[in-house]
């Protein structure tokens, strides 16, 4: 009896740890990293890979989780462990594959490596970080988390979806005038 | 609809149908617009990467229990053993100083010894209660001779300036609430005598602690099997303060910094036990 009641309550946990996930709670992503920390670095860990290969591998995979589960078109026919088991084994593929080829590319020299990919990261972030805190708030809030005017508007305190409109273009002008002043045109083109 | 929310939903994939086519046709016909666009595409990447940086930096001040490694999971099982190797032998370490004898400071000897005597017969007073019927009743018991072969570990003795001794009245300080105060006799009106402050309190259900004693929450607890008619109290005031427990012809210091429970040995040095037995028969 005591099992069954247990067994009851955990799958209420799953499922309301989902729902949270999906309402934006930042806490119940961290409920789930931490709960299911060991099992997954554990899958990176015993194959080649090291404890901090393994630690990025997991929040990697519970950034992709958190994106799918707030765009809203994540529906769930699997434990939340399994599914976010399935994006780390996805990952640590990818990952060793591309270590894989960076050593055959090192050996042969044949092709180079783009550079302008992490260059052009890099300035993006550093103009990021020259917005506000709001601002920032705002475009990640639209571009990464796919939240709607009225989410914005009542995460960040806005008067109405209106302000969070103005507040997310004025924002994101500034943001291309802050990237555009650092390069030219021609640095982000082929 | 402005180029800037065209751009907007054409990246996001908002846009369907013929909107979408003919949108793509503007573009492949305005290298600018295509220019744009690229330009918006890394942005909006970038946007989307400081994002999953801010929520990794998260994670990673989550505080993780168990770790992932293996290895580091064994290493700090070992580490976890070692300490409680260590908390073991720190125990049996303070577990056995607890059973050595409490040094005797402000004493009267200028003499550091350690008496190997060892005769198991000598401490029945510890070990089993005397025969004679205890009562309620305090009493002054008679000076007798002193045994002074009664000790079972060493004993150091630390003296320190040599105190003139004065003995006061111990008996209005065994304090059971239903022990009446006996007037001692011996009892002299000097300045430095005064009645001691200390409360007593007797234990004798803990088979651990069978002739112990600890100064808790300023009272006096004595451990063991205690013939109430057979103890005394002496405290001393003079430049120093000492408390020295009087019990079947023995003499044991009660140091007042023991808040463990200690056990209680019996005084050897023999200059103190004269001055302590002097002051008592007075």
């Amino acid at each position: 009896m005591a099992f069954r009641v247990f067994k009851s309550g955990s799958q209420v946990d799953e499922k309301e740890l989902f729902e949270r996930i999906c309402r934006g709670d930042e806490k119940a992503l961290e409920v789930i990293y931490k709960k299911y920390y060991r099992m997954m670095t554990k899958l990176v860990i015993t194959n080649s890979g090291t404890e901090d290969e393994a630690r990025d591998v997991y929040q990697d995979a519970l950034v992709v989780f958190w994106q799918k589960s707030r765009s809203g078109n994540l529906v769930l026919t699997s434990k939340i462990s399994t599914y976010i088991y399935s994006i780390c084994q996805n990952l640590w593929r990818k990952e060793l594959d591309r270590k894989k080829r960076l050593s055959s590319e090192e050996k042969d020299s044949s092709e180079s490596l783009d550079l302008d990919g992490p260059e052009r990261e890099k300035i993006i972030a550093k103009c990021m970080e020259q917005l506000g805190e709001t601002c920032r708030k705002v475009l990640m809030y639209y571009y990464f988390d796919e939240m709607s005017m009225q989410e914005i508007a009542d995460r960040l305190g806005f008067a109405n979806t209106d302000t969070a409109k103005t507040k997310k273009y004025k924002c994101k002008q500034k943001l291309d005038e802050l990237v555009k002043a650092q390069y030219t045109e021609q640095d982000f083109l082929d | 609809m402005n180029n800037f929310e065209l751009i907007d939903d054409y990246l996001a994939n908002r846009l369907k149908g013929t909107a979408k086519e003919e949108f793509e046709r503007q573009v492949g016909n305005d290298p600018a617009l295509k220019s744009e666009i690229d330009l918006q595409k890394h942005i909006v990447e970038g946007i989307k990467q400081a994002r999953a940086a801010e929520l990794k930096s998260m994670l990673s001040k989550v505080p993780v229990t168990g770790g992932g490694a293996q290895v580091e999971f064994s290493v700090m099982r070992i580490a976890a053993g070692v300490v409680l190797i260590g908390v073991v032998s720190a125990a049996a370490w303070y577990y056995m100083q607890s059973d050595d004898f409490p040094p005797i400071e402000n004493a009267a000897a200028n003499v550091t010894r350690k008496d190997e005597a060892k005769t198991p017969e000598s401490k029945p007073e510890q070990d089993t209660p005397p025969a004679s019927t205890p009562d309620n009743k305090v009493t002054t018991p008679e000076k007798k001779e002193q045994n002074t072969k009664e000790d079972d570990s060493a004993a150091e003795v630390k003296p320190a300036t040599k105190p003139s001794l004065d003995i006061t009245d111990p008996s209005a300080e065994l304090s059971e609430e239903n022990q009446p105060k006996v007037e001692h006799p011996s009892v002299n009106d000097k300045s430095d005598i005064s009645p001691a402050q200390v409360q007593v309190e007797m234990d004798s259900s803990n088979k651990r602690y069978d002739f112990h004693y600890q100064f808790a929450d300023s009272k006096l607890m004595l451990y063991g099997s205690f013939d109430r008619s057979l103890y005394e109290v002496l405290e001393i005031n003079t430049d120093n303060h000492a408390l020295f427990l009087f019990y079947k012809n023995n003499f044991y210091l009660l140091d007042e910094s023991r808040d463990k429970i200690t056990k209680l040995s019996p005084i050897q040095d023999q200059a103190l036990l004269k001055k302590l037995r002097e002051y008592r028969s007075r």
